[in-house]
């Protein structure tokens, strides 16, 4: 099996190639952070097949290529639900009650933490500090920031979610 | 959230609709900085009003940014990289974010200025992968930048080549310090250097290269206008010019308080921030980010800059204030920051991997039930044994941060020891943020 179809594919050689042209020309690894993201862009995650194909992009040994996947923790090494939420659970957060969001989440959609709803509607995560601690609690949601979470705000989210 | 403050040199036009566009940032001004850089001024005399200013790095170790500069050697024939460290990971601190989202010419034109004065063409901006808005934001500024002939073959027309890229990282605290972030810009995984060779000699792709925080950089443009004495008076003493304050936690406004180093943390958060958001008086202070001791309430006097704090037993940090109410656990505070720690630890040095590590579970089973009456000598005693034998300053971190709050709540730890469970309650998310909590 192919890791892309022909149209991702080419998105995948014709952004990869821009981050290659960044680099001197015998830098070529450099680009291996971006080029996870640019799979994980387009698949939602970064399967064995992708890992195998950017070392082979950038001829990098397929060792490197494995730890460095999995040394950062954005890569996602399984397909994720359809909603990621990734819930910043560290002080300025908790402080201002992230645990309830965490919590709320748990019980709605049946899971814990790292988990995927067996719908595969929701997958949530808690995850440290995103920047956002002025404007706490807060999570990601597909990526995009949802800031100053209250009750209310946590209730509509989870209603769109189950309304999806 | 609120963005103040006394001096709007940094923020100045961050309440202006679009502030981001190249439109807003040409009102008057164009790049008129690196223009002088380009054309006017040498390498040295840039560096030198840097020098003049006293600014220091916003990254959290204060150093000063123009002698930095200086250590770049000019004749190597390798080219010099200037890599601005977007990493921002530090729990409490988001003002880089806010730079990128709301003046991200001003970082570009400081970094335009900071290649001149090293000899650099090409800077790398490495951004935290989370980071997905304040990316398109840079990205679309340097677009912009490029399409107006201010980046690229020949910036401004003036010959010189400057090349901005904006990489993503992967998601790791660790590659916020300088050397690991070459490591993973380098598509490797982010294990800091021995240094030597510092950075400045053997960086990036072993080539010189400059690393500097956003703010740092974004300072840049303000110095070369004012002039390297004028940034310099608006500090105090050795510390030049205001600092992006980012305060979180229970305050009654947290938010982003451009005020000069030397202002005090009882100012800031009772004049600036309003005070608390409640009936509940103020419990503890975290005063520069996850990495920094707590500070008490009658500890607040001290002036917020890089060379006054160590006289408080405590660091300046990035500036990232946490400010927490009474029935705070202090026990649950501290293992939040000790599981950040081991969560993030590269693993490379063994106290910093182990030590973080049984960090956390002691701490986890006072706060959770199960412990001994020697457990909290123990915190002491493992953090003592990580201080000072590890590569990188996140081992130091974590063992400096937790015996202060150990030694400062003492009565706390042991009552959750007597009651073999933690005695207070479980923080609630609020029902509807007040409309005087969001923004003004
Ligand atoms: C564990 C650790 C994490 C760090 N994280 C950051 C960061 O996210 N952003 C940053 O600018 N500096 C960070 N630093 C500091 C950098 O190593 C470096 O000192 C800084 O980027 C230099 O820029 P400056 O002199 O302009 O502050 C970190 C340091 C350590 C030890
Ligand atoms: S102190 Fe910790 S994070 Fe730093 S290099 Fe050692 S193991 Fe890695
Ligand atoms: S602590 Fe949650 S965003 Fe910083």
């Amino acid at each position: 099996m192919a890791v892309f179809t022909p149209e991702e594919q080419s998105r995948f050689e014709e952004e990869l190639g821009l981050v290659l042209a960044r680099f001197p020309e015998d830098q070529k690894g450099a680009a291996l952070l971006e080029a996870f993201h640019i799979v994980q862009d387009i698949l939602g995650w970064v399967p064995d097949k992708a890992v195998e194909l950017v070392a082979r992009e950038l001829g990098l040994p397929l060792v490197r290529a494995y730890e460095v996947r999995s040394f950062y923790t954005m890569f996602h090494l399984e397909k994720p639900g359809g909603h990621v939420l990734e819930v910043c659970t560290n002080v300025s957060c908790a402080c201002r009650g992230a645990q309830e969001i965490v919590d709320r989440v748990c019980e709605r959609f049946g899971l814990a933490p790292g988990e995927t709803s067996a719908d595969g509607r929701v997958t949530l995560k808690t995850v440290e500090c995103l920047g956002s601690c002025g404007t706490a609690p807060m999570l990601a949601h597909n990526g995009e920031y949802v800031e100053e979470v209250d009750e209310a705000a946590l209730e509509n989210l989870i209603k769109e979610i189950e309304g999806d | 959230m609120r963005i103040g403050g006394t001096h709007r040199v940094l923020t100045k036009r961050w309440d202006i609709e679009d502030s981001h566009l190249l439109s807003t940032y040409d009102e008057g001004e164009r790049y008129q900085q690196l223009h002088r850089a380009l054309t006017k001024l040498s390498a040295a005399e840039i560096i030198d009003e840097v020098k003049g200013s006293n600014l220091r790095g916003a990254g959290g170790a204060g150093f000063p940014a123009g002698l930095k500069w200086s250590f770049v050697p000019t004749d190597t024939g390798k080219p010099v990289y200037l890599v601005v460290n977007a990493d921002e990971g530090e729990p409490g601190t988001y003002k880089d974010r806010f730079i990128i989202e709301r003046d991200p010419h001003m970082l570009l034109e400081g970094i335009g200025i900071a290649c001149k004065a090293i000899g650099s063409h090409k800077a790398y901006i490495f951004i935290r992968g989370e980071y997905t808005g304040p990316r398109r934001r840079l990205i679309h500024a340097i677009e912009e930048a490029r399409a107006a002939g201010i980046l690229g073959e020949s910036a401004m027309g003036t010959g010189y080549r400057l090349d901005i890229h904006v990489h993503r990282g992967g998601g790791a605290y660790i590659c916020g310090e300088e050397t690991s972030l070459l490591e993973a810009l380098e598509g490797k995984k982010g294990l800091p250097r021995v240094k030597p060779p510092f950075p400045a000699v053997e960086g990036l792709f072993g080539c010189p290269t400059v690393i500097n925080n956003v703010q740092t950089i974004a300072s840049v443009p303000a110095v070369m206008e004012m002039g390297g004495e004028a940034f310099a008076k608006m500090g105090h003493e050795r510390c030049g010019g205001p600092h992006l304050f980012n305060v979180s936690g229970h305050v009654k406004w947290p938010g982003i308080y451009e005020l000069p180093f030397g202002t005090t943390y009882r100012e800031l958060i009772f004049e600036h921030c309003g005070g608390m958001r409640g009936e509940k008086e103020l419990k503890a202070v975290v005063p520069g980010g996850a990495s920094t001791p707590v500070l008490l309430p009658e500890e607040l006097d001290v002036r917020a800059d890089f060379d006054s704090m160590p006289n408080a037993g405590s660091m300046f940090g990035t500036g990232a204030v946490i400010a927490l109410e009474e029935g705070t656990c202090m026990v649950r505070t501290c293992l939040r920051f000790l599981e950040f720690f081991h969560h993030e630890s590269c693993g490379q040095c063994t106290p910093c991997r182990e030590g973080c590590g049984w960090l956390a579970k002691i701490v986890g089973r006072i706060e959770h039930g199960g412990a001994t009456r020697s457990d909290v000598d123990l915190v002491l005693e493992v953090a003592d044994k990580i201080v000072g034998n590890t590569i990188c300053a996140l081992g130091d971190a974590a063992a400096m941060m937790a015996p202060p709050m150990v030694k400062k709540f003492e009565a706390e730890w042991n009552r959750h020891i007597e009651d073999e469970k933690c005695p207070f309650p479980k923080e609630r998310l609020e029902k509807n943020r007040t409309p005087e909590e969001s923004d003004d």
